[in-house]
């Protein structure tokens, strides 16, 4: 199938996403190449040193953004690596005469090391305990070199060696253009990792932990390489920053550094393109020139820290959210509508009637919404569900050719006990490829744990989880993923900056590329993005929303989003599903759509399992049902028995007499009830 | 010998103040999930301002100690009404995405705060009057360990204000709301707890208890306030050692945080001191990440 | 709309046009009813039906996207949950949430948080109700077993003086022996004068609280069966079992 898409047209989410890379690029390469004509304009020296080393700062910042804009893992300690970059830089060249451009290499290189020697241990706990290490690293490396005397020298600081070839010292302005360059380069690097599958992973470290690990990817390893990559950008920053600034001191890398660096980025605005060239430029160059100069100094620092405060406060995603909505504005008026511009401008802060709007639900919602779906008409809707039935199983090639005669998964005697609380006791199922099995119970009965323990996000205390007959019960959860063991969740995984198909193309398991050859968009990037398009249009056009794919996801409704995730789901090519109430807030006709599309997955050959409340969905898209309580099975069967059952009515009655008349006396079931209807 | 008790007088009396920045980062995080970076410049507020009033304005001392508590008492809640209170408004209700732009925020108030003193009162520096006179206990004679009555002051000073903490957190009604509050928001709310009007507390007293530890350390501090970043950290390490939500967990990593220091500088130098933190973190997170009499496990961001 | 019984206006709880959206979609579509002061009323549902939400509603911990809630007069539905107990609105959650590290005295402390210098008198009165509570005061509440920790949740309740109060599915989790004493014990609160209303999945317990029996079912109330009389089966199935 690959070899003859060679000859088909670029997938339209690659056209639309190469078009907003080249914009931003033609800006970039503009402002770069402003200020490499810069030293010719005239530039004083000070200008030149102000703006180098901001471009440098610039460099770190752009690492912070990968780890913590991108992956949302906070660090406290940017200038570590910085710090560690420019020593061993300038170490190398000035006391053991290294060549300058020579020793960058192991400048960035030990960065690297030491970076992931404080992170590696800290990604484990995460969360503030990262912060809080990374900051205390970010003073022990200023520590630490004034305690080698000898080779730093020590607190007083040392002199480093000027960039040179051979005998040939080069100029400021050179240097000054090499680091442009670098900086150039570094944004580069910084927006191919962000539009390529690491970018997506990151995003979904930052959305739903869990969840990264349900597209195959390990958590832990992803954070680790976030925090690789901050590194590296920190380290080459560093040892450019000493052949250019010539003098280097412990003081100018502590804790005030690397707080700069934070702040910048998230008054940038957290993983936004353009955050670390806006927060440097208001932190470092801004005040250089907007504020008088009888105000540099303290009260220049004072006001600096309300507008932080300001900003973070009033301008939640940052100043780059803000110039993007004016820009937007402008561009609207331009055009000729002030309306569409009056509309840009406003903050997307939660409007009157949004913030009555309760943040989480303590029981998933059913009931359906005021607004229709898709405004299809039921023939509309006849025609997309036959279409799916027809393109999805060219889509799920491992899911087609399961044995349908033994399970797909199955749970044997699982045990699962939370300090006093048995959760799961003794539960058992088992889920065959082409049809739906549903998992019901009351509120307790342990449903969302079964789908954790199958998923490999909860161990069992007893008991095994199989998948297609090998035991995985201690195999990692994104191994069991890659495996075929796709998920979804109660909230949808939505990253909204992004469009429905880059969304759908983070489950494509095929050829995943390095983060190096994402970084350098190497051949090995380049052929996995576009396989992945591809499928993520097929798949997207096969569940019939074709209009997602190039829809930023931020726009997509609930019912949207949900399919969205369905195809995330799918484009891992999964031998099983699990739907974790897929229903829930879903109108009527939205319900109807997605019983069209799970079913419609089933026949392709995957083994479904989902976990429901409404039951009456149960009965109309299950071939068969589990009904769970206080965490053992209390009947399985068809919708229809099990619907009757009477441990099951219990279960949800509880004891009441429904009896009414005959029935009773003639020994059938209390209540008997109609599975179709509608 | 007489050198390792003199570092264990050092590293306890610089302990107390760690555990005291620990017990206010508690008071406030605990009960709502904020993290106060300004709580470490809290305590310098305590020193600027007991110099202000005691040297600078002459005030007696009860008044000056009055004087400093009240005002980082109320920097503090201002610091809740500016920086974290709004912050409702334009990041959701959720409390939990509230912790990292309120790192951020109060990161900023901590700055301003740096940066207003300097402004308002300049960088005069008068002889500040001890507490207490000169004369040290001796422990073991003349040539034996020396205890000033500072230093005995700061680590009493620390036991009797986590001491008081401890007792209004058991005795009193808002005590216990706040504590209820920690341990479950919603059900807090349901019992009648204002959960607004709690947090302003929560943030009043941690201000006046990192106030009363700036008053403590005072005499032997020198006026710079970017010390007030490194209580910070340093406070954040003490409650990681001893455990979150813990008072008493306070009191004991401060203890333990101040004396591997001490140890560090003493048969080190100086610059050894940041490893002691950094080996300690190290330590808690492989061995036991809840902390030594951690309760809670802090919610990751 | 129905009402329960016969109420002066302007008494009891009234719900109008009550409306609870979450980001996903409505939980709680349009419900109406009103609840005379003293009376009782239950509500059954099946899970994910909203029962919760409605009663977290009336108790003030979610917004009201439209609608009113009225509790003796008083418009409470802009008020802040600490503000509708001070109004005697208190709500026994599902899942109970006392406080695990707290002793039993100290939760109870905490349930009298707004009753001022009466705390000790009221904390002797639920010592009175539940002598279970009394004997455990100094235990943490994390020791407790299901029912004692059903009873302490009530007893919190009691202690901010409720003139109604709101059970979310108190069964849950016990054993049939404790459950019967439990309904002694909501009955009891019924007949001292208090507003109940209990929430519930259990049909029977719920018939055997007495009063009218409501089915929350596609986002708004159906009365299964006034006080007395018996359950339409129809309205019953339809909501559990869908239709």
């Amino acid at each position: 199938m690959a070899a003859t898409r060679q000859h088909e047209a670029k997938p339209r989410q690659q056209v639309i996403a190469a078009r907003r890379y080249r914009f931003h690029a033609v800006l970039a390469l503009g402002a770069a190449a402003i200020l490499f004509a810069g030293p010719s304009l005239g530039w004083k020296v000070s200008t030149i040193h102000l703006v180098g080393s901001a471009a440098l700062y610039c460099v770190t910042v752009i690492g912070v953004n990968v780890v913590l804009g991108f992956a949302g893992q906070i660090t406290l300690g940017p200038a570590a690596t910085f710090a560690v970059g420019a020593y061993v830089g300038g170490v190398l060249s000035a006391r053991y005469h290294w060549n300058p451009f020579l020793a960058i290499i192991p400048a960035v290189v030990l960065a690297l090391v030491i970076g992931l020697i404080i992170g590696m241990p800290a990604l484990r706990v995460g969360g503030f305990y990262l912060a809080m290490v990374t900051a205390i690293a970010a003073l022990a490396v200023p520590s630490t070199v004034a305690n080698l005397h000898s080779i730093t020298g020590g607190s007083d600081g040392m002199s480093a060696r000027q960039l040179s070839i051979g005998h040939h010292i080069i100029s400021d302005a050179t240097t000054f253009r090499i680091i442009v360059i670098a900086t150039l380069l570094s944004a580069a690097v910084a927006a191919n990792i962000s539009r390529s599958a690491w970018g997506r992973w990151f995003r979904c470290l930052k959305v739903n932990e869990a969840g990264t690990s349900s597209l195959g990817v390990s958590v832990y390893q992803a954070k680790v390489i976030s925090f690789a990559w901050s590194a590296a950008f920190g380290g080459l920053a560093g040892a450019l920053f000493a052949p250019f600034e010539l003098s280097i001191a412990p003081a100018q890398f502590g804790f005030d550094l690397s707080t700069a660096f934070f702040v910048a980025l998230v008054v940038g605005g957290l993983g936004k393109a353009w955050a670390p060239v806006l927060g440097v430029a208001l932190y470092y160059i801004a005040p250089e020139y907007l504020l008088p100069k009888s105000y540099i100094g303290l009260k220049e620092q004072l006001i600096f820290a309300c507008l932080i405060i300001a900003v973070v406060v009033l301008i939640p995603d940052g100043l780059s959210a803000t110039v993007q909505r004016l820009s937007t504005a402008v561009w609207r008026l331009i055009r000729g509508s002030p309306q569409g511009a009056r509309e840009a401008l406003v903050l997307s802060e939660p409007s009157v009637g949004e913030s009555v709007i309760a943040a989480q639900p303590p029981e998933a919602p059913p009931i359906p919404a005021e607004e229709p779906s898709d405004g299809r008409s039921p023939e509309g809707r006849r025609d997309v569900a036959a279409r799916t039935r027809r393109e999805l199983p060219a889509l799920l090639a491992r899911a087609g050719s399961q044995d349908r005669t033994r399970p797909a998964l199955a749970a044997r005697d699982v045990v699962v006990r939370f300090g006093g609380v048995v959760a799961l006791d003794g539960a058992a199922l088992e889920v065959y490829a082409g049809q739906v099995t549903a998992l019901i119970g009351p509120n307790g009965s342990g449903k969302t744990t079964l789908l954790n323990v199958c998923s490999g996000f909860q161990t069992p205390n007893a008991g095994s989880i199989e998948l297609a007959g090998v035991d995985v019960t201690r195999t990692p959860s994104h191994r069991r993923a890659a495996a075929g063991l796709g998920r979804t969740f109660q909230q949808p995984i939505v990253f909204t900056d992004l469009s429905g198909a880059e969304n759908v193309m983070a489950g494509e398991m095929n050829n995943r590329p390095s983060s190096v050859a994402a970084a350098f968009r190497l051949p090995s990037s380049r052929r996995h993005e576009r396989a992945a398009a591809q499928r993520a249009e097929a798949l997207l056009g096969a569940l019939g929303v074709s209009h997602l794919v190039d829809r930023s996801a931020s726009k997509s409704s609930v019912a949207d989003s949900k399919i969205l995730d369905l195809a995330r789901a799918l484009a891992t090519d999964p031998c099983v599903l699990l739907l974790d109430e897929p229903a829930a807030g879903l109108g009527l006709d939205e319900v109807a759509v997605l019983e069209a599309l799970v079913r419609a997955t089933a026949q392709a050959g995957v083994a479904v399992l989902l976990v429901e409340h409404d039951v009456a969905f149960v009965g109309r898209i299950a071939d068969r049902v589990v009904a769970l309580e206080r965490g053992r099975v209390i009947a399985e069967g068809t919708p229809a028995e099990v619907r009757s059952h009477p441990d099951v009515l219990r279960s949800y009655f509880g004891d009441v007499d429904l009896v009414r008349g005959s029935d009773e006396a003639e020994g059938r079931p209390a209540v008997a009830v109609e599975a179709e209807h509608d | 010998m007489v050198l390792f008790f003199q570092a264990v007088v050092s590293g306890l009396t610089i302990g107390a103040i760690y555990a005291l920045v620990a017990v206010g980062y508690n008071v406030v995080y605990a009960s709502t999930q904020v993290f106060n970076l300004a709580q470490g410049m809290l305590v310098m507020v305590g020193v600027m301002m007991t110099y202000e009033f005691r040297e600078v304005m002459g005030w007696p001392t009860v008044g000056a100690i009055a004087g400093a508590v009240v005002v980082a008492g109320l920097i503090n809640v201002a610091i809740e009404r500016v920086c974290v209170a709004p912050l409702e408004r334009t990041h959701g209700g959720v409390t939990t995405h509230l912790a990292l732009p309120a790192f951020v925020t109060t990161l900023g108030a901590s700055l301003v705060i740096v940066d207003a003193y300097e402004i308002i009162f300049g960088s005069q520096i008068l002889p500040f009057h001890q507490y207490f006179n000169a004369v040290a206990f001796n422990i073991g004679g003349h040539k034996g360990v020396h205890v000033g009555r500072q230093q005995l002051f700061m680590v009493v000073a620390a036991l009797v204000i986590a001491g008081a903490y401890h007792a209004f957190a058991k005795y009193t009604r808002w005590g216990l709301g706040l504590s209820a509050m920690a341990q479950n928001r919603e059900g807090a709310a349901l019992r009648g707890v204002p959960v607004a009007g709690a947090r302003i507390v929560a943030f009043l007293l941690a201000g006046v208890i990192s106030g009363l530890a700036g008053i403590a350390i005072a005499p032997v501090t020198f006026g710079d306030t970017t010390l007030g970043f490194n209580y910070a950290l340093k406070g954040f390490v003490a409650m990681a050692i001893g455990g979150f939500g813990s008072t008493t967990g306070a009191l004991v990593g401060g203890a333990v945080l101040g004396l591997s220091e001490a140890m560090l500088t003493t048969y080190g130098n100086d610059q050894y001191r940041i490893y002691a933190s950094l080996m300690l973190l190290i330590v808690v997170f492989t061995l036991r990440p809840r902390g030594i009499l951690g309760r809670q496990t802090i919610r990751t961001v | 709309m129905t009402d329960n019984g016969s109420s002066s206006p302007g008494e009891g709880l009234e719900v109008r046009g009550l409306q609870v959206r979450y980001r996903g979609g409505l939980a709680l579509h349009s419900v109406d009813f009103a609840l005379a002061p003293g009376s009782r009323m239950a509500v059954v549902g099946r899970n994910g039906a909203g029962k919760s939400s409605l009663v977290r509603a009336i108790a003030g911990l979610v917004p009201a996207y439209a609608g009113t809630v009225t509790w003796n007069g008083r418009n409470i539905t802009r008020f802040s949950a600490a503000r509708r107990v001070k109004a005697g609105v208190s709500l026994v959650p599902e899942g109970r949430q006392i406080f695990p590290e707290l002793t039993v005295a100290e939760n109870l402390r905490v349930g009298g948080f707004i009753a001022g210098r009466e705390v000790h008198e009221r904390r002797e009165r639920v010592y009175g109700t539940f002598p279970a509570l009394l004997e455990r005061a100094e235990q943490p509440a994390s020791q407790l077993s299901g029912g004692e920790a059903q009873m302490l949740a009530i007893g919190q309740a009691l202690m901010a003086n409720p003139s109604l109060i709101m059970l979310d599915e108190p069964s849950f989790g016990l054993a049939p022996v404790i459950i019967t004493r439990l309904l002694d014990i909501i009955k009891d609160l019924s007949e001292r004068g208090i507003t109940v209303l209990l929430v519930e999945q259990s049909v029977r317990l719920a018939l055997s609280l007495g009063g009218d029996l409501y089915v929350l079912d596609g986002g708004s109330l159906r009365l299964a069966a006034a006080a007395g009389s018996e359950v339409d089966p129809e309205v019953l199935q339809a909501a559990y079992l869908g239709a």
